[in-house]
């Protein structure tokens, strides 16, 4: 699942963990444009991912039309309207369920590796 | 796929040219600000390349967007169906042989239609209409010139057919009640109905000798007509039909169905 990018040293997101992550982020961070988003997620990975900005947004398209996040316009730190991201209650839910299935999975495997041992 | 995820994806097809915008816009403030933070950071002549390279690939993102908002297969199919379209309107001669064709290919399919419609689906009115066929001199729609002379010969000198008839249509004045009315009816000789095996609902159709000269005019009326023009009258058998100011004696109704197609009535001379 984690593929190591060799020529800058860094972690390609897991595959399928970013709607976490985005879901996550609004929740501690509040509306968000795409942008704060996506150095939000860098910043707490402290440079060791490498992340594609540009693939947030169709990320947060699909989890707008799934109902867990919403958009409003407002103003960017540049003066230009931007769509600014939240968590919706159903997102909040959804955030519980990913949460508990990303630890269910890490458990399991750490279980096989401890029994390797 | 859940409706509730399908609903959002078709309407995206829909807002298309809308949600293209605003993922453009959305690129292109992401970028400014990402350009002002590395000139932030000190970056200054490459900050512009720098806020590029953390983006990533910039098209592929937007096709990636495109399916997951919308359905792929419809998105495809509408844009090949605009592209058919402005490739018509830019060549509109080639156009106006495709409708051409189109619309001969159709018309042909209707009108094998009505004929199958006509000859499969809606049967005559009659028992064993398989076995039945009209004999003509002229071509369908054509004006039937056979004389009485030549009927009268075909049916001396042919043993492939059961019965044959003959019919001449023809058109009367009628005064039943207060409006007269021009109706159409056909004059046959008596045996007419025999071809036909249809038994009179009320009455009886015509006897043999009612055809011969010196006869007294005798008319036997289709359900129809005597619904429309007797009002359903079963006392209609004492009554004279007016066809062209000469009484015609009523001795038959004919049962629903059978000869109202386009005939209002019989007579017999």
């Amino acid at each position: 699942m984690l593929a190591v990018n060799m020529s800058e040293d860094k972690w390609e997101i897991p595959y399928g963990t970013l709607d976490l992550l985005i879901l996550k982020t609004l929740d501690t961070m509040g509306p968000m444009h795409g942008y704060r988003i996506a150095r939000r997620i860098e910043q707490v990975a402290e440079n060791l991912l490498r992340l594609n900005q540009g693939s947030i947004y169709p990320a947060l398209i699909r989890l707008e039309q799934q109902g867990w996040i919403r958009t409003q316009w407002g103003i960017s730190e540049t003066k230009r309207k931007v769509k600014f991201y939240s968590l919706t209650r159903a997102g909040l839910k959804q955030l519980s369920v990913e949460v508990a299935n990303w630890e269910r999975a890490t458990a399991l495997v750490a279980r096989f590796l401890e029994a390797e041992s | 796929m859940r409706l509730r995820s399908m609903l959002p994806r078709l309407l995206a097809l829909l807002r298309r040219r809308k949600l293209d915008r605003e993922l453009d816009n959305e690129i292109l403030a992401h970028l400014e600000l990402a350009e002002r933070d590395a000139m932030a950071a000190g970056l200054i002549p490459e900050a512009r390349q720098a806020a590029r390279r953390n983006f990533g690939g910039i098209e592929q993102m937007k096709e990636n967007h495109r399916d997951h908002r919308s359905v792929r297969w419809i998105d495809n199919l509408l844009r090949d169906f605009r592209h058919g379209m402005r490739s018509l309107a830019r060549d509109s001669g080639f156009a106006a042989v495709t409708l051409g064709l189109l619309a001969l290919g159709i018309g042909v399919n209707s009108a094998m239609f009505s004929i199958v419609d006509a000859v499969l689906l809606k049967p005559l009115p009659f028992p064993e209409p398989e076995r039945m066929v009209r004999v003509s001199e002229a071509p369908p729609g054509g004006r039937n010139g056979t004389t009485t002379l030549t009927f009268l010969d075909w049916k001396r000198q042919t043993d492939i057919f059961e019965a044959l008839s003959v019919e001449v249509p023809t058109r009367a004045a009628v005064a039943t009640g207060a409006d007269p009315a021009r109706v159409s009816g056909k004059q046959v000789p008596a045996d007419y109905f025999q071809v036909f095996g249809v038994k009179p609902q009320i009455g009886r159709t015509f006897a043999s000798g009612e055809d011969q000269p010196g006869a007294s005019p005798v008319a036997v009326l289709s359900h129809r007509f005597w619904r429309t023009q007797f009002g359903g009258d079963p006392g209609v058998l004492k009554r004279d039909l007016m066809l062209d100011g000469e009484p015609h004696r009523i001795v038959g109704v004919l049962p629903a169905g059978t000869f109202d197609r386009d005939e209002p009535c019989s007579g017999s001379r």
